[in-house]
């Protein structure tokens, strides 16, 4: 049986109607990037400056539409500024020609991203986010980048490889993707369980066996719609309990990882045997 | 949280994906399809918080936490990679690894972008010891447009020989 | 004894282990000490092989045989594969023969082979020849015979192209095996028809295959495949005859036992003289209970017998190289073997062909080794030198081998009172024997004749090449360096043995009647009276003293210019011709044919191959172009192929 055994009927969540006055924003927006793409990667990185303006002009377009398609709150505003940058980022992460220039951009695409996430109320994963990528990765990125970078601009900086094909796959894929947000489908937004509020698991179901029926919340819909799981804490009992094996695992692996990292990088001149 | 936020979010995160994708099929410098595949990866965390905070529950948020350890542990074996791979040869094209090629393709020639538009060309001080008026310059003392590199590594000894052979 | 079921199977199985650890030894180990397993394991298998033969007497059973049971090698349904062992007294007198030469050959070889590079490799495939003919001569089923004949071919095929660098070494191998095959395949395609023969009589019906050839099996039955289809029964007789002598080197398969002179001497001595040749004749005397039933069959080897015996005696009148007077002669002698035997076809007369056959075969065996064996001396001293115009009177050069080959030139001409002459007599006899039958006794008249002209052919070449060689005007080649001398006592003393028994066997075995006594205990040959005339015995050695006076003759003489005799030599010396016409008849046309059949080979069969194969290679070459081995090539088809499913997905509803 199904373990959610949720009415779908019952949900506050209204399904269709809303979705189809996107649909044609969406579709447009992905074909705006696409074509941006296009001519921002047409024949090795940005050709003319016309082309960049072209591109620029289409992607400010394309900004322009997602800003249309929100109501005008201030959180809202602030997510569509973070996601705009991100996607700003991105962009000149992949056009730029110079390394360094790129993994700026990257730096900007994440931590605007983090942004995002940070008001999705995932504080920790934005925190971990920023320290990891923003932090570390890229420190290391530029680290390995001045270490193997010639002094000047090489060959493969600059030229890409069948630039057409990657944007054209990019975008079908991207429009599969608007595609299927844009369709009202089935996605169950299950509840939180607040008997049992890390997992979805019950306590006491031997496998196979069906599990106890979810009890009615106590919250009433309105409370549910303002819920979120907010507090890190709570993501980090759910993690030491209900994911303790994974997490010891991810470790496990990180450990791995290092070990691995050493034993590559070491000069095979310098090995003693 | 409502349906437009979250198709907002997944769209985002699907961009995000997109742009991490045409920077990994299009780049050819490995540390940049590196820097590619991590933008992908973020997301694809966005994807999964965005779901968190539409189920209201941890699973998205402990999903994105494993993605993030090993896009760690990724980071750091693709730069040892990267460092041990740069040792044999001193460069980070992509495409100069392709020893496992069915047939071994013809090398791409190695066009020129100095003569592309952005590229600024900046004016060459005459080498020392030779008049700057003297024109036209020595064949020998023309900077080689196409080997930019080759003032810093050259050790000028044409032009010590010239000057020796004017004194 | 009770045991002598286990002391027969160390016979075999000591050349075996000797075989092994040789041939171990030519891949790692000290090779220059091949020799000891050899020699010991060989020693040992002839102590035992006489052991039998002499305790036979007392442990002879009623049946007049025993089978020694052994192993068994393969069990399917009723289908018993067993190596067994079969002794009797006929196969126990070859036994004797081949384990005490060889062994003798064996002692001799570490002399003759000294400091050769194949040294482990020669002992390992001489123990493995002796394994096969021993197991040959005690099998007690014919397919089980004909597998071991075919391991003696094998291995007489590895010896003749021992020195495989030599092309001319491993072209007489090759000409050895290929003749000896297309024997092979009239023999087993007799055994096969035996086979199914015998599974129509009321005897073999309820067995298996194999068992069914079981030579017991093979006796019983013989007599009703005579009563119903005597036609079915003759032609099987022929194939298995074709298949004897095409081992015995017979006429039209004489033709390649000159030529397996190409290997080392002692394998000459004992292989191509002493023991593998006399398969055949051993076939037929084991047959003989069948043969017996077909006369027409023993007739017509019998007169193949006599042809062979007759051109090969002229064939070795006319040769120069020593050995292949002697080989010539080995063929002619084997003749006189088949002749004996056909004159089984008379009515009862069987037992004594057998055993006069038998006789000649063993004196034969000895005097044929030792002559071989004096002539590997010769080369030795000569330095690889036989031609017989090379060199002459090497009495004072090589003094003990001049004794030792005249003591074995004297027993093949049949000088009386040596081996020769009591075992050629025996064959006279019984051919006399039988031209008094009144419906055949014509053909073995017409062959008395031929017998009596091969007697003197034979005293003739044989002192011919005597004389020649070791008498006249002393005349040593280039090659022989400057001090050429006899061999060392190691390589002596096998030959001194084998000169004992060429000079005394004769009289020890035949004259006192003792093997035919002793032969006539095997299963049904029955004791039949036959008594050798005097004159026979007269007659003989005046031929004999007179071809040895012509052939002393002839050798003080230069060879004729011109004229009758001159044809006649060119005529020997090219062997009758009958090399080239095999060549013009058969090789030739054979080679037409597989060019032909090559060029379709090529041109039409490989043709289509090639363009069968041209399709994978042609979509293999589509592929290739994605193989790149470059990462964004790869990554690229990995990112469309998602592409590709993620808006077949989102699609599909609208499909």
């Amino acid at each position: 049986m199904n373990p959610l055994s949720i009415d779908p009927k019952n949900l506050p969540l209204v399904n269709g109607e809303q979705f189809q006055g996107n649909l044609s924003q969406i579709l447009l927006l992905v074909i705006l990037l696409g074509t941006a793409a296009y001519l921002l990667l047409q024949h090795g990185l940005v050709k003319s400056k016309m082309m960049a303006w072209a591109g620029g002009g289409l992607f400010a377009f394309a900004a322009l539409m997602a800003f249309m398609s929100i109501p005008m709150q201030l959180e809202s505003v602030v997510r569509i500024c973070f996601s705009i940058l991100a996607v700003a980022g991105g962009v000149a992460f992949i056009t730029a020609r110079e390394p360094v220039h790129a993994a700026l951009g990257f730096a900007t695409a994440v931590l605007s991203a983090c942004g995002v996430m940070f008001m999705q109320s995932a504080y920790f994963i934005a925190a971990a986010t920023m320290i990891v990528y923003a932090g570390a990765t890229i420190i290391i990125f530029l680290f390995v980048l001045m270490f193997a970078q010639k002094s000047n601009l090489q060959w493969y900086d600059v030229q890409l490889i069948r630039p057409v094909i990657a944007a054209g796959v990019a975008t079908s894929l991207l429009f599969a993707i608007a595609w299927s947000v844009s369709e009202p489908g089935e996605i169950l937004p299950i509840k939180l369980d607040l008997t049992r509020p890390y997992s979805l698991a019950a306590p006491g179901s031997a496998p196979g066996q069906a599990l106890p029926p979810v009890p009615e919340s106590t919250m009433s819909q309105a409370q549910l719609s303002e819920f979120v799981p907010a507090k890190t804490s709570g993501l980090g009992r759910s993690m030491f309990t209900d994911y303790l094996l994974a997490i010891e695992l991810a470790g496990t692996v990180l450990l791995v990882a290092t070990i691995g990292a050493i034993v590559l990088a070491q000069n095979p001149e310098r090995d003693p045997s | 949280m409502n349906h437009s936020e979250v198709q907002n979010l997944l769209l985002l995160g699907g961009i995000l994906f997109a742009i991490g994708l045409i920077g990994f099929l299009t780049r050819r410098s490995i540390i940049l399809m590196f820097l590619s595949l991590e933008t992908m990866l973020s997301g694809v965390s966005i994807n999964l918080i965005a779901f968190s905070r539409f189920h209201q529950n941890y699973q998205g948020q402990i999903l994105s936490v494993m993605v993030l350890t090993i896009a760690a542990c990724e980071a750091a074996i693709a730069l040892a990679m990267v460092v041990s791979l740069y040792r044999r040869k001193a460069t980070l094209d992509v495409q100069a690894w392709d020893e496992l090629s069915e047939t071994i393709l013809p090398k791409e020639p190695e066009g020129d972008y100095i003569g592309m538009e952005h590229l600024e060309t900046y004016p060459k001080l005459s080498p020392a010891g030779l008049d700057p008026r003297d024109q036209p310059m020595p064949s020998s003392f023309q900077a080689n447009p196409n080997q930019p590199t080759s003032e810093l590594d050259h050790k000028t000894s044409p032009i010590v020989s010239e000057v020796n052979q004017r004194g | 004894m009770a045991n002598l079921d286990s002391i027969i199977w160390i016979v075999p199985i000591a050349p075996l282990i000797g075989c092994i650890v040789c041939a171990v030894m030519s891949f790692r180990g000290d090779k220059h000490n091949a020799h000891v397993p050899a020699i010991l394991s060989l020693v040992v298998s002839a102590l035992c092989a006489l052991l039998v033969l002499v305790q036979w007497d007392s442990q002879a059973t009623s049946a007049g045989y025993e089978i020694a049971e052994g192993y068994r090698y393969l069990q399917i349904g009723n289908v018993n594969l067993n190596l067994s062992l079969r002794v009797d007294t006929l196969c126990l007198t070859l036994l004797s023969v081949v384990t005490s030469i060889s062994a003798m050959i064996a002692i001799y070889s570490k002399g003759y082979m000294h400091d050769d590079p194949g040294y482990a490799r020669y002992f390992a495939v001489f123990c493995g020849f002796v394994f096969s003919m021993t197991m040959l001569v005690l099998s007690h089923n014919l397919l089980m015979m004909y597998a071991f004949w075919e391991g003696v071919g094998t291995c007489s095929y590895l010896l003749i192209g021992y020195w495989f660098r030599k092309p001319s070494a491993a072209r007489a191998a090759t000409k050895a095996f290929l003749v000896n095959r297309v024997a092979d395949t009239a023999f087993l395609f007799g055994i096969l028809m035996l086979a199914y023969a015998i599974g129509h009589t009321d005897v073999g019906t309820t067995q298996s295959w194999f068992s069914r050839l079981d030579f017991q099996n093979i006796f019983n039955a013989a007599p009703v495949l005579a009563e119903k289809h005597s036609g079915l029964l003759s032609l099987i007789a022929l194939l298995l005859m074709i298949g004897a002598i095409g081992k015995s080197a017979q006429f039209p398969f004489h033709v390649w036992l000159p030529d397996a002179m190409e290997g080392p001497t002692p394998v000459s001595a004992l292989i191509h003289a002493a023991t593998m040749v006399t398969a055949g004749v051993y076939l037929m005397a084991r047959l003989a209970p069948l043969t017996e039933l077909t006369p027409s069959v023993l007739i017509t080897v019998a007169w193949l017998g006599g042809i062979t015996s007759l051109i090969a005696a002229v064939m070795a009148l006319y040769q120069d190289d020593l050995k292949r007077v002697l080989a010539y002669s080995t063929v002619s002698q084997l003749g006189y073997l088949f002749m004996a035997l056909g004159a089984g076809a008379v009515k009862d007369l069987m037992t004594v062909a057998v055993v006069a056959a038998m006789f000649h075969l063993v004196t034969h065996a000895f005097f044929k080794a030792l002559l071989f064996l004096s002539a590997g001396n010769v080369m030795h001293a000569m330095g690889d030198v036989i031609d017989t115009r090379e060199f002459s009177g090497l009495k004072r050069v090589l003094p003990k081998t001049n004794i030792l080959f005249a003591i074995g030139a004297a027993a093949l001409a049949g000088v009386p009172l040596l081996a020769g002459f009591f075992s050629k007599d025996s064959v006279l006899a019984v051919l006399l024997d039988a031209s008094s039958d009144t419906m055949i006794g014509s053909h073995f008249a017409a062959l008395l004749g031929i017998g009596f002209l091969t007697a003197l052919l034979t005293a003739i070449y044989t002192s011919k090449a005597y004389f020649r060689t070791f008498h006249g005007p002393e005349k040593i080649p280039a090659a022989a360096g400057h001090h050429p001398h006899d061999a060392s006592n190691v390589m002596l003393a096998p030959m001194a043995v084998l000169a004992v028994g060429a000079l005394v066997a004769g009289g020890l075995l035949g004259p006192t009647g003792k093997i035919s006594e002793y032969l006539s205990k095997t299963p049904l040959l029955h004791p039949h009276e036959h008594a050798e005339p005097m004159w026979l015995l007269v007659a003989s050695s005046i031929i004999a003293l007179a071809g040895i006076f012509v052939g002393y003759t002839i050798s003080q003489k230069p060879a004729p210019a011109a004229g009758l005799l001159k044809s006649l030599a060119d005529f020997g010396r090219n062997r009758l011709y009958i090399d080239w016409l095999y060549n013009v008849a058969i090789v030739q046309p054979m080679l037409s044919i597989a060019q032909f059949l090559e060029w379709i080979d090529t041109n039409i069969i490989g043709a289509v191959t090639d363009a069968i194969a041209g399709l994978p290679r042609l979509l293999g070459m589509a592929g290739q172009r994605l193989q790149t081995g470059r990462v964004p090539a790869y990554s690229l088809l990995t990112a469309l192929g998602i592409a590709a499913v993620a808006i077949w997905i989102v699609t599909r509803a609208s499909w």
